[in-house]
């Protein structure tokens, strides 16, 4: 009876000591933001305490049990009460086993339940978030924080919660068991109580940021082996495999350390409870010995309080490890928390518009960019209506591919405006505008799946027949015939079972296969030999009827029919016109062009022409 | 046992076949794993016999109780009570101490060998071929490195010696409980058998369990590493929902074997409980007759019981020792395949370095095979030091794959390549690779500065050699007009720059390295035309003195090159300079018309 009071105040009590625990308001905000993703999961989290209360009061009949089964027999002089008490023991443990095990594997779902919530998350926030964060971070940092650090939250989930639970509860339950048995006994059990607690604290502070520390490494040491895979023909071209294992190297050590730092702690963690704890205990017998002598108490109550004792061995074990996991936890909660709650630089508008239909008239106006001061894009205007062409031509980092990535807002502009349709693509939903751009970029990146998943990246599900119709538009027909599994061949990670020029023209078919309004053609075709590129072009031609198309390219051949032509230099437009007009007047485009014109000259013209040029 | 009542759990049938040949398999890797600590011999005895110490200290608590009760209390002597406490508290201290000392130089060992481990992976994957990367996931391995080794850490760093230690305590117990009492132990051990088999059933399903969970994480890992160096092309193509719930079902899948394994092993506890509990209740109603016959004393009965209690304790704890082996059994079965992996190009026992060289090369009927597919057929020809060699074909002739059996990332499947007389095989790979410069066609960034990618190659080269280098191909310009110059700091997925300027960084990496034999795989492609010609330049005095293999489609590299080999079908069609192929009127013709005809005709609209 005694123990279903305790209860009732440790199970308000019991999470809120131990979110005390850490020292300052950060952790404590990162902790309750955890526990709260916790408690999401009501009918679970219930039924997990639920089920552990049970099983925590039917631990603390057994020693009571044992106490009078002794006392009985010794009492009475008769072993009947043992026999009959030995067996409520069993079916008593047996009964406490149903709910050991549901309390125990409802914590483990529970647990897993709000890692896998959290890696959704993480998963989803990270694929959100705009290009200037992809260009600040490394993918094996994000990985790391998506899969070591939650698998660091999710003892807290768990273990943590419950442990906080049964330790808060059996150290009231067994205290006041005690206090019921031989009260002054109880008071000198207690005295190592408050030595614990603070030992608790000052531990979790310590190893804190150790913790972190930790996790940082890991981040470290999966960026320098995801860059080494990603490389590796960098790597074995330059024979740098020596200095690759001599940047791993440190980065191994810096885990290394971090880690035998976290494990002396340890080490110092486990004794240093139970030390402490069993000073307690050795008091208590000794006191309890003199009580019995001064017959104060009975040999079965000395053995009962001892056995109490005992249980509180448990809990104070835990104690120690469950103050690591909250430490732990926190130090990853941070590194969560900080991906979670970077909000995107493109943000959609809550009253964005969601349009029925994208014509695809597409305006500059005055537009600027630039990253940090560094001004990128200056003062670009232009307007393409469904049905023209756009060309754009300039040098290496002029600032061409910056154009595009601003339309579908992978960056938001830092002046001016973008419109399509007449409508500031910042008052649009960002879904259904992009939907309706088809962007294929001058890197190819394809995954490592099957053709058709990677042609129908952005139309998962589209029929075989649509399929094949973008391939064949992308002058990847052929390709495919000589495929003995077609579309479900397999293309490697990366495409690395493809030349640049098949790559290239599986990223057009992607692109197609979404049928959109406006076409983003980035440095499509550089890989494409001449006469496929021609071939790709007739195609292209006929697809580009009613859409707008904006072609990016640094072969006048490519931009040559486009119905307006912008020559950008330095992230300015320096000129703009028809080919017809622009081959006239002097200029970077006609310099250009004749460059290309004399390298592309009839025989003759000779080895020596470029040489001069 | 209520947990039955969830059924088997998903993988528990299809994982099942595996459990009983891998036994044999998994003892080889225990002793692998074992391997590791060998080294460290010293430091691993000195550790466990610390422990032991403590486990001693920590194991005479019940008979100092009884001290304390039978002879202490019972017999009315404050003074062997006094003395059982103080003996108490000394040998808390005692055990406080040891322990603290053992794990302490037991952890760090641990920490150590995962440290070794890790760097085996990563060595292993500096000498594994192309082929091999080709074939796996970036994030199945990376999972190899980090989660795997994660897995066995707690195996190696507590796992074996308090196994050890459990195996110790046990045995004293045993020991102890025989000799505390004969007839009481006899009574109790009625129950082992029974707590055998349940250990069995439940170690079975843990291992199954267990796989279950190394064989998901690894997906997440791939799964995250593809959609997270793939996320900008994910928002261009507004897959995020898509792909979000591809990686909820590889996420998902991962949390169920989680639960399953969770499931077994708390399903488990309570059966032992259980079992303890009637060998308490034996105690109880057995020891209650022998009080009761004054054949045994209270202070013996109230160790036995302290003894038995801590009796099930050590073989909870071998079985959750065991769960972790099966565990580490899995990870280090991913482990020790990915060092196992034999790379398919591989220094010959007999390798020599290869001198510096004029850089002849000669491709003597060269065929290639990937995976069952031949690439190229019977390819000869033959490079003079010195001279310009230029690859034309249509994409996927096979190129590439020429310039990198070259390269010897893969060995040729019929014929020989030699440089200057020397048999690739029979050199070692770095003293090749060392004199060759590669530009290849997806130029790859590393993070750190500018300065550090172009001296990638030649770590060791001066600020001004970096400049020349960087000079030289065009890139000096956009270099001196970034942020922080050279100092700028570049991320993996390229950022700031544009491709173009990245294949340049590329280009100059490869011109700083001095090779001599220099291949470009379109190195150019995505570079503007002014830039090219720049290029095209500078190649001229860079190429003085040195073999190139070019590939490009701009016929302004190609027709400086002094032999040309049209590619197609994997085959050498037509050899040439430009002029021969051009009067030969075939296939190069056939590019050459498509190549040039674009420009002039251009003008008429896009589907000129």
């Amino acid at each position: 009876m005694m123990g279903g009071g305790a209860m009732a105040s440790a199970r308000t009590g019991g999470p809120g000591q131990m979110a005390r625990m850490p020292k300052n308001k950060k952790d404590l905000a990162i902790l309750g933001r955890l526990l709260r993703m916790t408690f999401a999961n009501r009918k679970l989290a219930f039924g997990a305490i639920a089920t552990l209360l049970v099983s925590l009061v039917l631990d603390l009949v057994v020693p009571r049990l044992i106490q009078a089964a002794i006392d009985g027999t010794m009492a009475r002089d008769d072993v009947g009460i043992a026999i009959v008490l030995g067996a409520v023991i069993v079916a008593i443990t047996a009964f406490k086993g149903v709910f050991t095990f549901y309390a125990t594997y409802l914590a483990e779902v529970l647990s897993q339940r709000t890692t896998f919530h959290i890696r959704g998350l993480l998963f989803e926030r990270i694929q959100s978030l705009s290009f200037s964060f992809h260009d600040e971070s490394r993918t094996g940092e994000l990985m790391s924080r998506t899969t070591s650090d939650v698998d660091r939250v999710r003892f807290l989930a768990g273990m943590g919660l419950m442990n906080s639970i049964r330790i808060t509860l059996m150290i009231v339950g067994v205290v006041s068991l005690l206090m019921f048995t031989n009260w002054r006994l109880a008071l000198f059990s207690l005295a190592s109580l408050p030595i614990l607690i603070y030992v608790a604290l000052v531990f979790s502070h310590r190893i804190r940021p150790l913790f972190v520390k930790v996790q940082q490494s890991w981040g470290a040491v999966n960026t320098v082996l995801q860059e080494n895979l990603m490389g590796v023909r960098v790597v074995r071209a330059f024979a740098r495999e020596d200095d690759e294992i001599g940047k791993f190297e440190p980065v191994n050590q810096e885990l290394t350390d971090s880690g035998v730092g976290v494990v002396r702690m340890f080490a110092l963690r486990q004794p240093l409870f139970e030390g402490i704890a069993a000073m307690g205990m050795a008091a208590v017998l000794w006191y309890g010995g003199v009580q019995v002598l001064d017959g104060h108490l009975t040999i079965g109550e000395l053995v009962a309080f001892n056995a109490y004792l005992l249980l509180l061995r448990m809990p104070i074990q835990m104690l120690g490890f469950t103050v690591s996991i909250f430490a732990r936890a926190t130090a990853s909660g941070d590194r969560i928390f900080e991906i979670l709650d970077r909000s995107s630089d493109v943000q959609e508008r809550p009253d964005a518009i969601e349009p029925d239909h994208i014509e695809g008239t597409v305006k500059f106006d005055r537009v600027e960019f630039g990253y940090e001061g560094d001004e990128v894009l200056s003062d670009v205007s232009f307007e393409i209506r469904p049905g023209e062409v756009l060309g754009i031509v300039g040098g290496t980092g002029s600032g061409k591919s910056t154009v595009i990535n601003l339309l579908p807002r992978f960056y938001d502009v830092t002046g001016g405006r973008i419109l399509v349709d007449g409508i500031d693509v910042r008052d649009f939903k960002i879904a259904p505008l992009r939907s309706a751009i088809g962007i294929v970029s001058q890197e190819t990146f394809l995954f490592g799946a099957s053709l058709r998943e990677n042609i129908a990246y952005g139309r998962p599900g589209a029929t075989d027949d649509r399929i094949m119709r973008a391939a064949k538009a992308a002058q990847l027909d052929d390709f495919l015939r000589t495929l003995p599994e077609g579309l479900d061949a397999e293309v490697g990670e990366r495409g690395v079972t493809l030349s640049g020029g098949q790559k290239q023209r599986v990223a057009i078919a992607r692109a197609l296969l979404l049928d959109p309004r406006i076409l983003i053609l980035d440095e499509s075709t550089s890989s494409v030999d001449t006469e496929t590129e021609r071939a790709l072009r007739d195609a292209l031609a006929d697809l580009m009827q009613g859409r707008t198309t904006l072609i990016i390219s640094q072969r006048i051949a490519s931009v040559a029919g486009a119905d307006e032509i912008l020559v950008f230099e330095s992230g300015e437009i320096v000129q703009r016109g028809r080919h017809g007009d622009l081959i006239l007047e002097p200029g970077l485009y006609r310099d250009m062009y004749e460059l290309q014109v004399e390298a592309a000259a009839p025989v003759g013209a000779g080895r020596q022409s470029t040489g001069d040029a | 046992m209520g947990m039955m009542a969830f059924g088997p759990g998903g993988f528990g049938g299809r994982m099942g076949s595996t459990v009983d040949e891998g036994r044999s398999y998994d003892a080889r890797i225990f002793r692998r794993l074992v391997g590791y600590l060998r080294p460290r011999a010293f430091h691993v005895w000195t550790s466990v016999i610390f422990l032991l110490v403590s486990a001693v200290f920590t194991l005479l608590g019940p008979d100092l109780l009884r001290v304390a009760i039978d002879d202490g209390v019972g017999a009315g002597d404050r003074t062997v009570l006094n003395l059982a406490a103080l003996a108490f508290v000394a040998t808390t201290i005692g055990a406080w101490a040891t322990s603290y000392v053992g794990f302490r130089i037991l952890t760090t060992v641990g920490q150590q060998v995962l440290k070794t481990i890790r760097a085996d992976e990563f060595n292993q994957l500096q000498r594994l071929s192309l082929r091999f990367f080709s074939r796996q996931e970036t994030g199945q391995i990376m999972s190899r490195v980090t989660n795997d080794v994660d897995a066995i850490n707690e195996f190696l760093t507590a796992g074996l010696v308090m196994a050890l230690l459990s195996v110790f305590t046990l045995a004293y117990i045993f020991v102890r409980l025989l000799t505390l009492d004969f007839r009481l132990a006899l009574a109790t051990f009625v129950v082992l058998p029974v707590m055998i088999l349940v250990t069995r059933y439940f170690s079975t399903r843990a291992r199954v369990a267990f796989r279950g969970v190394r064989a998901t994480v690894g997906n997440v890992y791939a799964n995250l590493q593809e959609n997270i160096s793939g996320a900008r092309l994910a928002q261009a193509f507004v897959r995020e929902r898509e792909n979000a719930s591809r990686f909820e079902d590889t996420s998902r899948r991962y949390m169920q074997a989680n639960i399953e394994a969770g499931r077994v092993i708390a399903a488990f506890l309570p059966a032992v409980d259980t079992i303890s509990a009637v060998a308490l209740a034996i105690v109880l109603g057995f020891g209650g007759y022998l009080l009761v016959n004054d054949m045994v004393t209270v202070g013996v009965l109230v160790a036995f019981i302290g003894f038995m209690t801590r009796f099930f304790q050590p073989i909870t704890q071998l079985t959750r020792l065991y769960n972790m082996l099966q565990s580490a059994m899995a990870a280090g079965e991913r482990i020790f395949e990915l060092l196992d992996e034999r790379p398919d190009v591989v220094d010959s026992a007999s390798a020599v370095d290869l001198p510096p060289i004029k850089g002849n090369v000669v491709f003597d009927g060269v065929s290639f095979a990937y995976e069952d597919e031949e690439v190229l057929t019977d390819v000869s020809f033959d490079v003079p030091g010195g001279s310009t060699i230029a690859l034309v074909g249509p994409t996927g002739a096979g190129k590439t794959t020429i310039v990198s059996l070259l390269s010897r990332f893969y060995d040729p499947t019929a014929g020989s390549i030699t440089v200057d007389g020397f048999d690739l095989r029979s050199v070692t790979q770095k003293s090749l690779r060392r004199q060759m410069g590669i530009v290849p066609q997806d130029s790859f960034i590393f993070s750190g500065s500018v300065l550090d990618n172009i001296a990638y190659g030649r770590p060791e080269a001066s600020r001004r050699e970096i400049e020349d280098a960087a000079g030289a191909v065009g890139a000096h310009d956009f270099i001196t007009r970034l942020p922080d110059g050279y100092e700028s700091e570049l991320r993996e997925g390229g950022s700031r720059i544009s491709v173009g300027q990245r294949q340049l960084i590329c280009f100059a990496r490869a011109i700083l390295a001095s090779p001599r034999i220099l291949i470009l795989d379109e190195a150019t492609s995505s570079v503007d035309a002014h830039t090219e010609v720049l290029i095209q330049d500078a190649l001229k005095r860079l190429l003085a003195g040195r073999t190139a293999f070019v590939i490009a489609h701009r016929l302004s590299t190609i027709r400086n090159a002094d032999q040309v080999l049209v590619i197609d079908g994997g085959r050498i069609i037509e050899r040439g300079d430009h002029d021969e192929l051009l009067a030969l009127g075939g296939r190069y013709a056939e590019l050459y018309e498509a190549g040039t005809t674009l420009a002039p005709t251009g003008a008429n609209g896009p589907s000129a």
